[in-house]
């Protein structure tokens, strides 16, 4: 276990690395774009470059950067606010979106992925088969305007778009965010199940005389979790990512927008803090459901 | 097997692959146990899969559809005689009719041609995109499934940083930066994209290579003198590729919808490119009044995408025993 802790430190380096390096990367000299069309003099410019250490080679520039991320304080935007200021507000709105969006995944994904895992070749299974293999199918964008079209505006069961009306903003943007992990969530939860009933140990468990209930629930549905948390760990990390697309087709003034924008506006300093920020949710659940891991099956040991 | 749902009757046989074979050849057909039992034992995984595959309609639905888009994408003008950057603003917004089968967009091009022509890039980039990945995956993950140790530390560690940048994410900042000293082309998205893809498949391929690496007949050619690279290219690639073939269709997919996603936000292919992506951007504000510019282009996209996954699951099938 704290050998794979460890291992957790060279990634989250390299990571993050190379994001300080593609974003700095961005064209253009940001401090001449402080200045706009006036002329800047030239003391003021090498005051500002040292100011935020672009002089320094880039590998020092970013151990400056990380050690101040470490302590939670992701810098200071060329215009001299607080980067963790400018995110303050939209955090909880991403996180709001995407724990939600994780919320219908599980409660949606694993009731079809058992229902359909139980009875397999059956009607339920068809439907959950197809279905799920839809829905993976509509890219997110095209799945968002639908949704925002057919249950926002012509039946009126949601709000459209924006997040004027509180939670119930989230509730759409939510599913429609959700919904490919919903179906990959399925799919994987019923093979794995379906896998899991063939094994000799559930044979056992009924030859033993347990009841059908005991056998699956007890026995069957924990060794089959192992795949689906697995898969969960890491799509938490990814709906935040992923985020962009749904809170830009629905409106959504958080992280993803704020990427965007920064790059527009070229503040590289925005643009590493988010991406980083996100990059450190991203690989922090993943290693959770490593150690978890070992909790849920004994056979798993790390040392 | 220990299949205890599926079709008792067929499975009585002694021998499991035996039983295996029966049910690949269907009850019915010739070339069961039988007189011909020898050319059943020389039955190949390959020609197995086939045969399972051959017999699902499936199979032939998602191979339609590709031939489909692949012959759109070679040969646009055997689907429609429009040109698709021919507009006229009197056109703007027409809805489908036997003239404009898709109807027009704002500009007044014809919606039909676009969507044809359309496909050219979404076949280009998912298969560019794929073949990078492939390659890459191959190289990587049989060298470090391979070799081991340092080799395997060293490629590992680089996947695990790769992977730890979200695609969606990375894909935005990688594609902005590029911008300035590249055109946004097939090729520069194609690459950005690939740089993002390569990593679940090098997984994969090295624990298929690892699976195989300790085969009996790996020890044979070693000690008939084959050299690593051959006992690699000839002996254990070709026994552990199925999962990265089956990876790699329904990457094909992903990737085709992962460009038009990026069209869409504004990072992708830009106008006067014709993309899926970029019809449903285009058809942005309109939506409501004017359906049929987000359904048409949004459809055949997701019917794209659909093929290749499906082809992909059914592949699978028929390509992995253990679920037979």
């Amino acid at each position: 276990m704290i050998r794979r802790t460890l291992q957790f430190i060279p990634v989250f380096f390299g990571a993050t690395f190379l994001i300080f390096a593609m974003v700095f990367a961005l064209p253009g000299d940001p401090i001449r774009a402080l200045a706009g069309e006036r002329p800047q003099s030239e003391s003021v410019n090498q005051a500002l470059r040292a100011e935020y250490n672009l002089d320094d080679p880039l590998i020092v520039q970013y151990g400056k950067y990380i050690g101040g991320v470490l302590q939670g304080d992701f810098g200071t935007d060329f215009r001299g606010r607080d980067v963790n200021e400018i995110m303050k507000d939209r955090i909880p709105r991403t996180a709001k979106l995407a724990l939600l969006a994780f919320g219908f995944e599980i409660v949606l994904g694993l009731s079809a992925g058992v229902l359909a895992g139980l009875r397999q070749k059956g009607f339920a299974d068809s439907l959950v088969l197809i279905t799920t293999l839809t829905v993976i199918s509509i890219p997110i964008f095209v799945l968002g305007y639908m949704a925002q079209i057919y249950l926002g505006l012509e039946l009126g069961w949601f709000p459209v778009a924006g997040i004027q009306q509180g939670w119930k903003s989230y509730l759409l943007p939510a599913m429609v965010l959700g919904s490919v992990s919903l179906a990959y969530v399925a799919r994987l939860t019923r093979a794995s199940l379906a896998e899991n009933l063939r094994a000799d140990y559930v044979r056992t468990a009924t030859a033993k005389g347990l009841s059908r209930r005991r056998v699956v629930g007890v026995h069957t549905l924990r060794n089959s979790m192992i795949p689906v948390i697995t898969y969960l760990g890491v799509d938490l990390g990814a709906l935040m990512g992923g985020a962009i697309v749904t809170e830009s087709v629905f409106n959504i003034p958080g992280l993803g927008g704020l990427v965007f924008d920064s790059i527009v506006r070229q503040e590289g300093t925005v643009v590493v803090g988010v991406t980083t920020f996100l990059v450190i949710i991203y690989m922090l659940t993943n290693l959770m459901v490593d150690l978890l891991y070992a909790v849920l099956d004994p056979r798993i040991r790390y040392d | 097997m220990t299949d205890t749902f599926d079709s008792a009757g067929l499975t009585e046989t002694a021998d499991p692959a035996d039983a295996m074979r029966v049910e690949a050849y269907g009850p019915g057909e010739p070339g069961g146990l039988g007189p011909d039992d020898d050319k059943v034992r020389n039955a190949s995984l390959w020609s197995d899969a086939w045969i399972q595959c051959r017999r699902r309609p499936l199979f032939w639905v998602c191979l339609f559809i590709i031939a489909v888009l692949v012959t759109a994408a070679v040969f646009p003008g055997l689907f429609t005689s429009k040109d698709p950057r021919e507009c006229s603003l009197r056109n703007s917004l027409l809805t489908p009719s036997s003239e404009h089968w898709f109807g027009t967009d704002l500009q007044g091009c014809d919606y039909y041609a676009r969507t044809v022509y359309g496909a050219r890039v979404s076949i280009s980039v998912g298969l560019l995109v794929t073949f990078i990945a492939t390659f890459v995956a191959i190289v990587g993950g049989s060298i470090a499934g391979f070799y081991g140790g340092i080799s395997d530390s060293i490629i590992g560690r680089i996947t695990d940083i790769w992977f730890a940048i979200p695609t969606v994410l990375g894909g935005i900042v990688l594609l902005t930066v590029l911008e300035d000293r590249f055109d946004r082309n097939v090729i520069t998205v194609s690459v950005v994209l690939a740089v993002f893809a390569w990593t679940t498949m090098l997984r994969l391929v090295r624990s298929s290579v690892l699976a195989v690496k300790e085969a009996d007949f790996v020890d044979a050619a070693r000690a008939l003198g084959a050299s690593n690279f051959r006992i690699i290219t000839r002996h254990i690639l070709p026994n552990a590729i199925t999962p990265v073939i089956v990876y790699a269709t329904i990457t094909v997919g992903v990737i085709i919808a992962a460009e038009a996603t990026f069209s869409f936000l504004g990072v992708g292919l830009r106008l006067p490119s014709i993309s899926w992506g970029l019809m449903i951007a285009g058809a942005d504000d309109r939506i409501r009044t004017f359906p049929h510019l987000l359904l048409f282009p949004g459809a055949v996209l997701s019917i794209t995408v659909f093929a290749f996954i499906l082809l992909g699951d059914v592949l699978r099938d028929a390509l992995d025993p253990k679920l037979r």
